[in-house]
């Protein structure tokens, strides 16, 4: 495949029904229409029709079809918080068909919801792989999340009107008086889950999964978390977002009813597990730097946020005790870590000593190649394991193993099969892991010269560690 | 192991068709049921094909494919040569493999891929279906490393 630029640019003519022909370039995409820039003087009047669309990268062109110009509204910004200007002159929306835009920049593609409507045999198909004792679980689980909705949603409704003290006091006893009964209520219908799923295979799981989330999909899409972890909006299940929510740990939600199932998962034990090896890390290296008079070098590899440094710089002789690289995927949540980072330093006066690196762990030599990393005494990573197979895994390992220092230490974390949310996490949060017990751990060190080793679970018995000394 | 099967082949298409069938009297000389070699079977063309493809080979460079059986699951690897300025292949095959992956279902992943496929595109490229179809028709979970070496092995893990 012949390397792009995702900063291609999408240039296109616009040809109106006179005949007219009119150059432009594609400023923004928007989902189903897009936001050009016309040269100066070749801008159409506003409202105006067009025969057809032609947009072209290169020696490629696609066809749009006819559609309407629409001009930005002059909007003059008069105040700091009025919203900024659109980029480019105005918007072209189509009339022949609805086109999907949104990966355009990065795939070249253009979908068609005609396109789209094609696929529903196939999908409609896909239920008939689906057993009658879930479908009706599925079904009596929706009819009874429903009915518990209506309940609140009227009370919320009757709130609309009242002042903003009101509305808060009476979510608060909202809060304090059902959600107790609602935990015990989604715990029930949890368990049934597990019941009527427990002798599925791999792919009966998947189908089954499937099914399941197109039922409930706007119950899902109601709460916060599971509309995230559901459709990853960076491609990738466990972005810094999620965890940010698992840390938070609050009721969030436009209704009352959203709040209850935005919180209940974060209530559950696998996002108890990411709270725990939070502190877990924590302890671990406090307990590492103890005694030492020079700063413990440190790796995080997958850091996210790095929430868990607000906690390890506690106070100001801690800046002199830790010194870090913080490596991730994700340019946002390396943004976030430095955020965490700025936390530190407005908290404690001097910013930590923080250097960040921007890469996959899949292509780690790569990422490490274009930076210099110092050797170090401790390496964690606490959310990474859950995604490598073993091939992957094993070849990871052995790379990270090379970044430590003689006596350095590996902490990771890798959530177990008797994960307590493991249902939970695949039907209703489309979230995968891949698992591993003691043995499955033990067995990705195979090759490394480990001194010494531990594997241990933290409290809530969902995720397990695997400490090792090189 | 002495189940392992290891193929070390040129990078010409045309050797492919021989790994397929190499793959397959391997796995049914393991007693491996036939529904289960044609998926290894055809994972193995998909993982022979990508190499083919996107690997970057100098004179004598070669592909290796590994067919790794464990007792929960079979592995099967392809290792090659990628080329020094492959940073756009590699970063999109990381987001490709971690989107497949990001579905409990593949199925998902397959009509996502099928509706781009039919879809119009500006850019002259492959459609990414062959690694959606490891995870869908396959049933097994892709993976990628680039290795010590500056080697990529793309792997599928096939629970039994």
């Amino acid at each position: 495949m012949a390397p792009r630029s995702q900063n291609s640019v999408v240039e296109g003519i616009l040809v109106e029904t006179s005949g007219i022909e009119r150059p432009f370039t594609v400023t923004k995409t928007m989902p189903h229409s897009l936001i050009v820039s016309f040269e100066q003087s070749k801008e159409p009047n506003d409202a105006s029709a067009f025969a057809n669309c032609r947009i072209s990268l290169g020696d490629k062109s696609l066809e749009l079809g006819a559609g309407e110009y629409h001009k930005h509204p002059a909007l003059p910004r008069r105040r700091k918080d009025d919203p900024p200007p659109e980029p480019g002159h105005g918007r072209l929306v189509f009339s022949e068909n609805i086109w999907k835009f949104s990966s355009l920049r990065h795939t070249g593609r253009v979908t068609s919801l005609q396109q789209r409507v094609q696929q529903l045999p196939l999908l409609w198909k896909r239920k008939e792989l689906v057993c009658a004792p879930f479908r009706q679980y599925t079904l009596e689980l929706l009819y009874d999340l429903q009915v518990y909705r209506a309940q609140f949603d009227s009370v919320d409704r009757g709130l609309a009107r009242e002042t903003e003290a009101v509305r808060e006091r009476v979510s608060q006893t909202i809060v304090d008086t059902q959600y107790g009964a609602f935990s015990k209520f989604l715990d029930r219908k949890l368990d049934e889950l597990a019941l009527v799923t427990r002798h599925f295979d791999r792919y009966e799981h998947e189908c089954h999964g499937f099914f399941f989330r197109k039922q409930l999909w706007d119950i899902i899409l109601s709460a916060a978390f599971m509309a995230r972890t559901n459709l990853k909006p960076r491609g990738y299940a466990g972005d810094s977002t999620m965890m940010d929510m698992i840390y938070k740990n609050a009721f969030i939600g436009s209704s009352s009813f959203a709040r209850f199932m935005h919180y209940h998962p974060l209530q559950h034990p696998g996002s108890c597990a990411v709270r725990n090896r939070r502190k877990i890390v924590v302890e671990r290296m406090r307990e590492m730097s103890a005694g030492r008079d020079k700063p413990l070098r440190i790796i995080s590899i997958a850091c996210g946020p790095a929430r868990e440094l607000l906690d390890l710089f506690a106070e100001p002789e801690d800046l002199d005790r830790y010194h870090l690289v913080l490596l991730d995927q994700d340019p946002e949540a390396i943004a976030e870590a430095k955020e965490s980072t700025n936390a530190v330093q407005e908290k404690l006066g001097r910013a930590p000593t923080i250097e960040f690196i921007h890469g996959s762990v899949r292509t780690l030599s790569q990422a490490l190649a274009k930076c210099q990393v110092e050797k170090a005494d401790f390496l964690y990573t606490m959310g990474l394991f859950d995604y490598l197979t073993p091939p992957v895994a094993r070849s990871v390992l052995g790379q990270l193993a090379t970044l430590l220092q003689p006596n350095g230490s590996i902490l990771l974390g890798n959530f177990h099969p008797e994960n307590p949310s493991r249902t939970y996490m695949e039907y209703w949060l489309d979230w995968v892991l891949f698992y591993r017990n003691e043995e499955d751990l033990i067995s990705l060190t195979r090759g490394l010269p480990v001194r010494e080793s531990r594997v241990f679970l933290e409290p809530d018995k969902a995720q397990l560690f695997m400490e090792m000394k090189l | 192991m002495p189940d392992d099967l290891i193929l070390t082949v040129p990078p010409i298409w045309e050797e492919i068709e021989g790994v397929r069938e190499a793959v397959r009297a391997h796995l049914q000389r393991q007693g491996i049921g036939d529904g289960s070699v044609d998926a290894l079977s055809m994972v193995a063309t998909e993982l022979m094909e990508n190499a083919n493809k996107y690997g970057a080979f100098g004179v004598g460079d070669k592909i290796t494919m590994t067919l790794e059986q464990g007792s929960a699951a079979i592995t099967v690897g392809v290792r090659h040569a990628i080329g020094a300025a492959d940073d756009s292949n590699l970063v999109r095959l990381d987001r490709t493999v971690q989107w497949i992956r990001g579905f409990q279902d593949p199925f998902e992943a397959y009509v996502a891929r099928l509706e781009e496929v039919s879809a119009q595109s500006l850019y002259s490229e492959e459609s990414g279906l062959g690694l959606v179809r490891i995870a869908y028709e396959g049933r097994a979970i892709l993976d990628f490393c680039l290795e010590a070496d500056g080697t990529v092995t793309v792997s599928a893990v096939y629970p039994l």
